[in-house]
Protein backbone atom coordinates (compact mmCIF):
# COMPACT_ATOMS: atom_id res chain seq x y z
CA UNK A 1 0.00 0.00 0.00
CA UNK A 2 1.18 3.44 -0.76
CA UNK A 3 -0.60 7.48 -0.29
CA UNK A 4 -2.34 6.80 -3.35
CA UNK A 5 -3.63 3.63 -2.70
CA UNK A 6 -5.01 4.38 0.50
CA UNK A 7 -8.80 5.44 1.48
CA UNK A 8 -8.40 6.70 4.58
CA UNK A 9 -6.15 9.64 6.33
CA UNK A 10 -2.71 8.20 6.04
CA UNK A 11 0.59 9.40 6.69
CA UNK A 12 3.66 8.78 4.85
CA UNK A 13 7.41 9.23 5.50
CA UNK A 14 9.23 8.97 2.07
CA UNK A 15 12.99 8.29 1.65
CA UNK A 16 14.01 8.88 -1.53
CA UNK A 17 17.36 8.87 -3.24
CA UNK A 18 18.51 12.59 -3.45
CA UNK A 19 18.62 12.36 -7.59
CA UNK A 20 15.35 11.41 -7.29
CA UNK A 21 13.70 13.45 -5.07
CA UNK A 22 12.06 15.68 -7.79
CA UNK A 23 10.31 12.91 -9.42
CA UNK A 24 8.99 11.45 -6.71
CA UNK A 25 7.84 14.43 -5.15
CA UNK A 26 5.76 14.83 -9.11
CA UNK A 27 4.84 10.87 -9.22
CA UNK A 28 2.95 11.57 -5.60
CA UNK A 29 1.40 15.33 -6.39
CA UNK A 30 0.21 13.73 -9.97
CA UNK A 31 -1.33 10.31 -8.41
CA UNK A 32 -2.93 12.27 -5.56
CA UNK A 33 -4.72 14.75 -8.10
CA UNK A 34 -5.58 12.42 -10.59
CA UNK A 35 -8.07 10.83 -7.82
CA UNK A 36 -9.14 14.14 -7.38
CA UNK A 37 -7.01 15.31 -4.24
CA UNK A 38 -5.73 18.46 -3.98
CA UNK A 39 -2.39 18.85 -2.32
CA UNK A 40 -0.61 22.06 -0.01
CA UNK A 41 2.64 21.42 -1.13
CA UNK A 42 5.35 22.75 1.36
CA UNK A 43 8.59 23.48 -0.45
CA UNK A 44 11.83 23.77 0.98
CA UNK A 45 14.30 23.52 -1.90
CA UNK A 46 12.47 23.87 -5.41
CA UNK A 47 11.06 27.29 -6.12
CA UNK A 48 7.22 27.35 -5.96
CA UNK A 49 7.36 29.07 -9.91
CA UNK A 50 9.65 25.98 -10.82
CA UNK A 51 7.34 23.31 -9.41
CA UNK A 52 4.43 25.29 -11.70
CA UNK A 53 6.43 24.61 -14.99
CA UNK A 54 6.78 21.00 -13.90
CA UNK A 55 3.57 20.20 -12.43
CA UNK A 56 1.69 21.91 -15.70
CA UNK A 57 4.10 20.18 -18.13
CA UNK A 58 3.19 16.99 -16.16
CA UNK A 59 -0.58 17.33 -16.60
CA UNK A 60 -1.67 18.07 -13.01
CA UNK A 61 -4.27 21.10 -12.41
CA UNK A 62 -2.79 23.45 -10.94
CA UNK A 63 -6.67 24.43 -9.38
CA UNK A 64 -5.90 21.53 -6.86
CA UNK A 65 -2.63 22.60 -5.67
CA UNK A 66 -1.57 25.28 -3.08
CA UNK A 67 1.97 25.96 -2.35
CA UNK A 68 4.03 26.91 0.35
CA UNK A 69 7.39 28.52 -0.47
CA UNK A 70 9.58 28.54 2.40
CA UNK A 71 12.86 28.92 -0.31
CA UNK A 72 12.05 32.03 -2.68
CA UNK A 73 12.00 34.92 -0.60
CA UNK A 74 14.84 33.56 1.42
CA UNK A 75 17.02 33.53 -1.26
CA UNK A 76 15.98 36.16 -3.72
CA UNK A 77 14.92 38.70 -1.22
CA UNK A 78 11.67 39.49 -2.77
CA UNK A 79 8.83 37.58 -4.18
CA UNK A 80 7.35 38.05 -7.65
CA UNK A 81 4.06 39.52 -7.58
CA UNK A 82 0.59 38.30 -8.12
CA UNK A 83 1.11 34.72 -7.76
CA UNK A 84 -1.84 32.69 -7.18
CA UNK A 85 -2.16 29.88 -4.63
CA UNK A 86 1.43 30.47 -3.48
CA UNK A 87 2.17 31.68 0.26
CA UNK A 88 6.00 32.58 0.54
CA UNK A 89 7.47 33.11 3.84
CA UNK A 90 10.45 34.22 4.50
CA UNK A 91 12.87 32.19 5.78
CA UNK A 92 12.80 27.58 6.09
CA UNK A 93 14.03 28.13 9.45
CA UNK A 94 11.51 30.35 10.84
CA UNK A 95 9.23 27.50 11.98
CA UNK A 96 6.23 29.84 13.46
CA UNK A 97 5.72 31.39 9.89
CA UNK A 98 6.01 27.82 8.26
CA UNK A 99 3.10 26.71 10.92
CA UNK A 100 1.06 29.58 11.03
CA UNK A 101 1.46 29.65 6.74
CA UNK A 102 0.31 25.70 7.11
CA UNK A 103 -2.55 26.02 9.89
CA UNK A 104 -4.18 28.92 7.00
CA UNK A 105 -3.72 26.85 3.95
CA UNK A 106 -5.51 24.08 5.71
CA UNK A 107 -8.35 25.98 7.19
CA UNK A 108 -9.10 27.17 3.69
CA UNK A 109 -8.60 23.46 2.19
CA UNK A 110 -11.74 21.76 0.34
CA UNK A 111 -12.37 17.98 1.11
CA UNK A 112 -9.89 15.53 0.18
CA UNK A 113 -7.05 17.22 0.98
CA UNK A 114 -3.26 16.39 1.15
CA UNK A 115 -0.12 17.99 2.42
CA UNK A 116 3.19 17.33 1.08
CA UNK A 117 6.45 18.59 2.93
CA UNK A 118 9.36 18.70 0.54
CA UNK A 119 11.55 18.25 2.02
CA UNK A 120 13.09 16.91 5.64
CA UNK A 121 16.54 16.81 4.58
CA UNK A 122 16.33 20.07 3.74
CA UNK A 123 15.14 21.78 6.58
CA UNK A 124 18.00 20.02 8.22
CA UNK A 125 20.27 22.62 6.76
CA UNK A 126 18.39 25.18 9.06
CA UNK A 127 17.17 23.75 11.90
CA UNK A 128 18.22 21.39 14.43
CA UNK A 129 17.08 17.20 14.57
CA UNK A 130 14.96 17.91 17.68
CA UNK A 131 13.40 21.17 16.43
CA UNK A 132 12.10 19.77 13.19
CA UNK A 133 11.08 16.45 15.61
CA UNK A 134 9.06 18.79 17.24
CA UNK A 135 7.63 20.74 14.11
CA UNK A 136 7.03 17.31 12.55
CA UNK A 137 5.08 15.96 15.21
CA UNK A 138 2.71 19.57 15.24
CA UNK A 139 2.20 18.86 11.42
CA UNK A 140 1.26 15.68 12.28
CA UNK A 141 -1.19 16.02 15.01
CA UNK A 142 -2.85 18.96 12.44
CA UNK A 143 -3.46 16.22 9.64
CA UNK A 144 -4.47 14.04 11.90
CA UNK A 145 -6.97 16.16 13.50
CA UNK A 146 -8.51 16.90 10.36
CA UNK A 147 -8.19 13.28 8.81
CA UNK A 148 -6.47 14.31 5.82
CA UNK A 149 -3.65 12.33 3.93
CA UNK A 150 0.10 13.68 4.61
CA UNK A 151 3.58 12.78 3.22
CA UNK A 152 6.98 13.95 4.53
CA UNK A 153 9.67 13.68 1.79
CA UNK A 154 13.48 13.06 2.94
CA UNK A 155 16.35 12.31 1.25
CA UNK A 156 18.07 8.85 1.86
CA UNK A 157 20.43 9.31 4.56
CA UNK A 158 19.54 12.96 4.98
CA UNK A 159 18.12 12.21 8.62
CA UNK A 160 20.28 11.20 11.49
CA UNK A 161 19.22 8.28 12.69
CA UNK A 162 17.20 9.53 16.16
CA UNK A 163 15.27 11.81 14.03
CA UNK A 164 14.36 8.80 11.65
CA UNK A 165 13.60 6.86 14.67
CA UNK A 166 11.18 9.71 15.73
CA UNK A 167 9.48 10.29 12.34
CA UNK A 168 9.08 6.77 11.52
CA UNK A 169 7.32 6.02 14.87
CA UNK A 170 4.57 8.86 14.31
CA UNK A 171 4.09 7.85 10.68
CA UNK A 172 1.86 5.32 9.43
CA UNK A 173 4.23 3.93 6.97
CA UNK A 174 7.65 4.72 5.72
CA UNK A 175 8.34 4.29 1.87
CA UNK A 176 12.14 3.41 0.84
CA UNK A 177 12.20 3.97 -3.13
CA UNK A 178 14.68 1.85 -4.14
CA UNK A 179 18.04 3.32 -5.98
CA UNK A 180 17.75 2.67 -9.94
CA UNK B 1 109.93 -11.62 46.45
CA UNK B 2 113.40 -13.74 46.31
CA UNK B 3 115.83 -13.82 44.44
CA UNK B 4 114.71 -17.59 43.11
CA UNK B 5 111.77 -15.99 41.88
CA UNK B 6 113.68 -12.86 39.63
CA UNK B 7 117.07 -13.98 39.22
CA UNK B 8 119.62 -11.22 38.61
CA UNK B 9 117.42 -8.22 39.60
CA UNK B 10 117.49 -6.62 42.47
CA UNK B 11 114.32 -5.93 44.51
CA UNK B 12 114.98 -1.91 43.90
CA UNK B 13 115.58 -2.64 40.59
CA UNK B 14 112.23 -4.38 40.57
CA UNK B 15 110.34 -2.02 42.64
CA UNK B 16 111.97 0.96 40.15
CA UNK B 17 110.71 -0.45 37.17
CA UNK B 18 106.86 -0.91 38.57
CA UNK B 19 106.68 2.28 39.45
CA UNK B 20 108.04 3.71 35.93
CA UNK B 21 105.73 1.03 34.60
CA UNK B 22 102.27 2.20 36.73
CA UNK B 23 100.45 4.60 33.96
CA UNK B 24 98.76 6.80 36.79
CA UNK B 25 101.31 9.37 37.89
CA UNK B 26 102.97 9.28 41.09
CA UNK B 27 105.16 11.42 43.42
CA UNK B 28 107.04 10.79 46.14
CA UNK B 29 107.47 13.91 48.30
CA UNK B 30 109.53 15.15 51.17
CA UNK B 31 107.79 17.03 53.82
CA UNK B 32 108.45 20.66 52.10
CA UNK B 33 107.03 19.46 48.75
CA UNK B 34 110.04 19.21 47.35
CA UNK B 35 109.50 16.08 44.48
CA UNK B 36 111.93 13.47 44.79
CA UNK B 37 110.87 10.74 42.64
CA UNK B 38 108.34 11.02 40.01
CA UNK B 39 107.33 8.55 37.52
CA UNK B 40 107.80 8.86 33.60
CA UNK B 41 103.62 9.11 33.73
CA UNK B 42 104.14 12.30 35.49
CA UNK B 43 106.78 13.63 33.15
CA UNK B 44 103.63 12.93 30.49
CA UNK B 45 100.97 14.66 32.81
CA UNK B 46 103.03 17.45 32.87
CA UNK B 47 104.33 17.68 29.58
CA UNK B 48 107.74 18.39 31.42
CA UNK B 49 110.86 16.64 31.32
CA UNK B 50 111.32 14.10 34.81
CA UNK B 51 115.09 15.80 35.12
CA UNK B 52 112.59 19.46 35.92
CA UNK B 53 109.94 17.99 37.81
CA UNK B 54 112.56 15.98 40.65
CA UNK B 55 114.10 18.80 43.01
CA UNK B 56 110.80 21.18 42.44
CA UNK B 57 108.15 22.13 44.71
CA UNK B 58 104.75 20.45 43.64
CA UNK B 59 103.27 23.45 43.92
CA UNK B 60 105.36 25.21 41.40
CA UNK B 61 105.32 22.44 38.87
CA UNK B 62 101.75 21.20 39.17
CA UNK B 63 99.86 24.37 40.45
CA UNK B 64 102.38 26.64 38.83
CA UNK B 65 101.86 28.66 42.34
CA UNK B 66 104.74 29.96 44.53
CA UNK B 67 103.13 28.15 47.80
CA UNK B 68 100.96 25.44 48.68
CA UNK B 69 97.62 25.30 47.28
CA UNK B 70 95.01 26.72 49.88
CA UNK B 71 93.10 23.08 51.17
CA UNK B 72 96.63 21.58 49.70
CA UNK B 73 95.75 17.62 50.74
CA UNK B 74 99.56 17.20 51.31
CA UNK B 75 99.60 19.95 53.79
CA UNK B 76 95.96 17.93 55.61
CA UNK B 77 97.65 15.12 55.27
CA UNK B 78 101.38 16.13 56.73
CA UNK B 79 98.54 17.04 60.33
CA UNK B 80 96.47 14.14 59.94
CA UNK B 81 99.07 11.12 58.98
CA UNK B 82 96.26 9.68 57.02
CA UNK B 83 95.63 8.78 53.73
CA UNK B 84 93.93 11.98 52.06
CA UNK B 85 92.48 12.65 48.65
CA UNK B 86 90.57 15.31 46.78
CA UNK B 87 89.45 15.70 42.63
CA UNK B 88 91.65 17.93 40.85
CA UNK B 89 91.28 19.22 36.68
CA UNK B 90 94.84 18.92 35.03
CA UNK B 91 94.69 19.71 31.54
CA UNK B 92 91.48 18.62 30.32
CA UNK B 93 90.96 15.84 32.66
CA UNK B 94 89.91 14.93 35.92
CA UNK B 95 92.08 13.21 38.53
CA UNK B 96 91.75 11.95 41.87
CA UNK B 97 94.78 12.90 44.09
CA UNK B 98 95.77 10.35 46.72
CA UNK B 99 98.51 11.36 49.23
CA UNK B 100 99.32 8.93 51.59
CA UNK B 101 102.00 9.77 53.99
CA UNK B 102 105.21 7.71 54.89
CA UNK B 103 105.99 7.54 58.52
CA UNK B 104 109.32 7.42 59.93
CA UNK B 105 110.60 4.58 62.97
CA UNK B 106 109.52 7.72 65.13
CA UNK B 107 105.62 7.94 63.64
CA UNK B 108 107.09 11.36 62.10
CA UNK B 109 105.97 11.74 58.36
CA UNK B 110 109.25 11.52 56.20
CA UNK B 111 107.29 11.62 52.88
CA UNK B 112 104.55 11.49 51.05
CA UNK B 113 103.05 9.39 47.89
CA UNK B 114 101.38 11.48 45.49
CA UNK B 115 98.95 8.51 43.15
CA UNK B 116 96.58 10.66 40.57
CA UNK B 117 94.07 8.25 38.92
CA UNK B 118 92.07 9.64 36.06
CA UNK B 119 88.81 9.77 36.69
CA UNK B 120 87.06 11.03 33.63
CA UNK B 121 84.92 8.46 32.21
CA UNK B 122 83.48 7.96 36.15
CA UNK B 123 83.21 11.63 36.24
CA UNK B 124 81.54 11.54 32.82
CA UNK B 125 79.31 8.80 33.83
CA UNK B 126 78.25 10.95 36.86
CA UNK B 127 77.88 13.89 34.98
CA UNK B 128 75.65 12.10 32.35
CA UNK B 129 73.80 10.67 35.59
CA UNK B 130 73.06 14.22 37.36
CA UNK B 131 71.41 14.89 33.64
CA UNK B 132 69.68 11.80 33.77
CA UNK B 133 68.31 13.10 37.23
CA UNK B 134 67.11 16.34 36.69
CA UNK B 135 65.16 14.92 33.28
CA UNK B 136 63.41 12.46 35.11
CA UNK B 137 62.78 14.74 37.83
CA UNK B 138 61.42 17.77 35.94
CA UNK B 139 59.38 15.47 33.32
CA UNK B 140 55.56 16.05 34.17
CA UNK B 141 55.08 12.80 33.13
CA UNK B 142 55.63 9.95 36.10
CA UNK B 143 58.66 7.61 36.05
CA UNK B 144 58.79 4.90 38.20
CA UNK B 145 61.04 2.00 38.83
CA UNK B 146 59.83 -1.13 41.15
CA UNK B 147 61.23 -4.50 41.96
CA UNK B 148 60.77 -7.18 39.75
CA UNK B 149 57.39 -8.36 42.12
CA UNK B 150 56.22 -4.87 41.92
CA UNK B 151 57.08 -2.87 44.82
CA UNK B 152 57.60 0.83 44.20
CA UNK B 153 61.55 1.84 44.21
CA UNK B 154 61.59 5.15 43.00
CA UNK B 155 58.85 7.77 42.19
CA UNK B 156 59.28 10.99 40.72
CA UNK B 157 57.74 14.50 40.83
CA UNK B 158 55.44 13.98 37.64
CA UNK B 159 54.04 10.66 39.31
CA UNK B 160 53.74 12.72 42.80
CA UNK B 161 51.72 15.10 40.77
CA UNK B 162 49.89 12.91 38.51
CA UNK B 163 48.82 10.24 40.95
CA UNK B 164 48.64 12.06 43.93
CA UNK B 165 51.03 10.28 46.56
CA UNK B 166 54.44 11.38 47.33
CA UNK B 167 57.79 9.38 46.83
CA UNK B 168 57.78 8.99 50.10
CA UNK B 169 54.24 7.24 50.51
CA UNK B 170 54.90 4.83 47.92
CA UNK B 171 58.80 4.21 48.37
CA UNK B 172 59.20 0.24 49.11
CA UNK B 173 54.74 0.09 48.30
CA UNK B 174 53.53 -2.48 46.17
CA UNK B 175 52.43 -0.53 42.78
CA UNK B 176 48.83 -2.21 42.94
CA UNK B 177 48.18 0.55 45.10
CA UNK B 178 47.27 2.52 41.67
CA UNK B 179 45.97 -0.41 39.40
CA UNK B 180 42.71 -0.94 39.60
CA UNK B 181 41.38 -4.03 40.79
CA UNK B 182 39.88 -5.90 37.46
CA UNK B 183 43.92 -4.95 35.73
CA UNK B 184 46.08 -6.40 38.58
CA UNK B 185 46.59 -9.74 37.74
CA UNK B 186 47.67 -8.12 34.20
CA UNK B 187 49.75 -6.25 35.53
CA UNK B 188 51.68 -9.24 37.48
CA UNK B 189 51.77 -11.39 34.13
CA UNK B 190 53.53 -8.44 32.36
CA UNK B 191 56.00 -8.34 35.31
CA UNK B 192 56.39 -11.76 34.92
CA UNK B 193 56.83 -11.26 31.19
CA UNK B 194 60.02 -8.83 31.55
CA UNK B 195 61.56 -10.84 34.22
CA UNK B 196 61.62 -13.56 31.30
CA UNK B 197 63.50 -11.15 28.77
CA UNK B 198 60.43 -10.94 27.06
CA UNK B 199 59.35 -7.53 24.88
CA UNK B 200 56.16 -5.56 26.40
CA UNK B 201 55.04 -3.51 23.65
CA UNK B 202 53.93 0.34 24.71
CA UNK B 203 50.05 -0.24 26.33
CA UNK B 204 47.09 2.05 27.37
CA UNK B 205 45.82 1.29 30.39
CA UNK B 206 43.89 2.87 33.57
CA UNK B 207 45.41 3.80 37.26
CA UNK B 208 43.75 5.28 40.04
CA UNK B 209 44.90 8.47 41.89
CA UNK B 210 44.87 9.07 45.09
CA UNK B 211 41.52 10.65 44.71
CA UNK B 212 39.97 7.79 43.36
CA UNK B 213 40.23 9.38 40.42
CA UNK B 214 40.30 6.94 37.41
CA UNK B 215 43.43 7.69 34.73
CA UNK B 216 43.92 6.50 31.37
CA UNK B 217 47.71 6.11 30.84
CA UNK B 218 50.08 4.91 28.01
CA UNK B 219 52.71 2.90 29.90
CA UNK B 220 56.42 1.96 28.42
CA UNK B 221 58.40 -0.82 29.96
CA UNK B 222 61.60 -1.68 30.58
CA UNK B 223 64.05 -4.06 32.27
CA UNK B 224 66.56 -2.76 34.58
CA UNK B 225 69.71 -4.92 33.77
CA UNK B 226 72.91 -5.11 36.45
CA UNK B 227 75.80 -5.98 35.24
CA UNK B 228 75.15 -10.11 34.40
CA UNK B 229 71.83 -9.16 32.58
CA UNK B 230 69.58 -10.07 35.31
CA UNK B 231 66.41 -7.95 35.71
CA UNK B 232 66.79 -6.27 39.12
CA UNK B 233 63.73 -4.09 38.37
CA UNK B 234 61.63 -2.37 35.77
CA UNK B 235 61.13 0.87 34.73
CA UNK B 236 58.18 2.35 34.18
CA UNK B 237 56.98 5.53 31.84
CA UNK B 238 53.52 6.94 31.74
CA UNK B 239 51.89 9.54 30.19
CA UNK B 240 48.49 10.72 31.03
CA UNK B 241 46.33 9.85 27.98
CA UNK B 242 43.07 12.34 29.98
CA UNK B 243 43.13 15.31 27.15
CA UNK B 244 44.13 13.04 24.45
CA UNK B 245 40.91 10.30 24.74
CA UNK B 246 38.65 13.99 25.40
CA UNK B 247 40.18 15.10 22.29
CA UNK B 248 39.60 12.07 20.40
CA UNK B 249 36.09 11.53 21.46
CA UNK B 250 34.90 15.72 21.11
CA UNK B 251 36.68 15.01 17.34
CA UNK B 252 34.28 11.40 16.80
CA UNK B 253 31.28 13.65 17.82
CA UNK B 254 32.71 16.24 15.59
CA UNK B 255 32.77 13.98 12.49
CA UNK B 256 29.23 12.46 13.04
CA UNK B 257 28.06 16.08 13.58
CA UNK B 258 29.91 16.94 10.36
CA UNK B 259 28.48 14.61 8.40
CA UNK B 260 25.37 15.13 9.18
CA UNK B 261 25.49 18.90 8.66
CA UNK B 262 27.61 18.72 6.08
CA UNK B 263 28.14 15.81 3.47
CA UNK B 264 24.45 14.93 3.38
CA UNK B 265 22.89 18.60 2.54
CA UNK B 266 26.39 18.89 0.11
CA UNK B 267 25.09 16.06 -1.48
CA UNK B 268 21.45 17.45 -1.87
CA UNK B 269 22.71 20.68 -3.23
CA UNK B 270 24.78 18.64 -5.33
CA UNK B 271 21.98 16.15 -6.90
CA UNK B 272 19.63 20.03 -7.03
CA UNK B 273 22.23 21.57 -9.15
CA UNK B 274 22.43 18.82 -11.27
CA UNK B 275 18.51 18.73 -12.00
CA UNK B 276 18.50 22.05 -12.46
CA UNK B 277 21.12 21.79 -15.18
CA UNK B 278 19.36 19.53 -16.48
CA UNK B 279 15.98 21.27 -16.43
CA UNK B 280 17.82 24.40 -18.24
CA UNK B 281 19.18 22.05 -20.83
CA UNK B 282 15.90 20.60 -21.59
CA UNK B 283 14.14 24.27 -21.94
CA UNK B 284 11.81 23.48 -19.07
CA UNK B 285 13.15 26.87 -17.35
CA UNK B 286 14.16 29.68 -18.28
CA UNK B 287 17.40 31.80 -17.10
CA UNK B 288 15.75 33.56 -14.58
CA UNK B 289 14.50 30.57 -13.35
CA UNK B 290 17.76 28.92 -13.19
CA UNK B 291 19.19 32.19 -11.79
CA UNK B 292 16.55 31.69 -8.61
CA UNK B 293 17.17 27.86 -8.28
CA UNK B 294 21.18 28.44 -8.18
CA UNK B 295 20.66 31.00 -5.50
CA UNK B 296 18.79 29.13 -3.65
CA UNK B 297 21.24 26.34 -3.24
CA UNK B 298 23.90 29.41 -2.92
CA UNK B 299 22.16 30.30 -0.15
CA UNK B 300 21.52 26.19 1.17
CA UNK B 301 25.90 26.61 1.28
CA UNK B 302 26.10 29.49 2.98
CA UNK B 303 23.96 27.76 5.78
CA UNK B 304 25.64 25.16 6.01
CA UNK B 305 28.51 27.08 6.50
CA UNK B 306 27.79 28.55 8.88
CA UNK B 307 26.47 25.50 10.53
CA UNK B 308 30.11 24.26 10.44
CA UNK B 309 31.25 27.53 12.36
CA UNK B 310 28.75 26.90 14.45
CA UNK B 311 29.90 23.45 15.12
CA UNK B 312 33.28 23.91 15.59
CA UNK B 313 32.37 27.52 18.00
CA UNK B 314 30.66 24.90 20.48
CA UNK B 315 33.48 22.36 20.79
CA UNK B 316 36.26 24.84 21.26
CA UNK B 317 33.63 26.23 24.04
CA UNK B 318 33.21 23.05 25.39
CA UNK B 319 36.89 21.45 25.24
CA UNK B 320 39.79 23.31 27.53
CA UNK B 321 42.09 21.40 26.38
CA UNK B 322 42.03 22.60 22.57
CA UNK B 323 45.82 24.46 21.70
CA UNK B 324 45.81 27.76 21.13
CA UNK B 325 46.64 27.53 17.45
CA UNK B 326 43.86 25.43 17.29
CA UNK B 327 41.61 27.67 19.11
CA UNK B 328 41.94 30.53 16.85
CA UNK B 329 41.87 28.30 13.71
CA UNK B 330 38.16 27.38 14.87
CA UNK B 331 37.29 30.40 15.64
CA UNK B 332 38.20 31.83 12.96
CA UNK B 333 40.15 34.37 14.67
CA UNK B 334 43.37 35.99 13.31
Amino acid sequence: MDIIESEDSAIFLYISDPARMKQTNLDIVANLTTKGIACIIVTTNIPSSILTKLYTKKGIPMDRIHFIDAITKYSLGSIPAEVPNTTFTSNPGNLTELGIAISEALKKRKDNTALIFDSVSTLLIYLSSPNISKFIHFITNKIRLLDIKGVYLSAEKGLDPLLLAQISSIVDMVMEEENE
Amino acid sequence: MTDTNKPGISEYEMLKRTFNAIEDPIFYLAPDSTIIHANPASAALLNTPLEEIVGSHCYQIVHHTPSNIRGCPFIQAKKTKKRESYTVNLGSHWYQVTIDPVLGDDGELIGAVHILTNIDSIKKIHELRAVLGAIIETTPDPIISETPDGHVISWNKGAEETLGYTAEEMRGESIQRIIPEDLRQQHLETLAKIQRGERVEQMETRRIRRDGEIIEFSLSLSPILDDRGITTGIAVIMHDLTEIKKAQRALLAYITEAALRLKNPIEIIARSIEEIADLHMAGEIDDEELNTSLMIQVRHAEKIIENIRELQQSIVLDLDEIPQSYRKFLMDEE
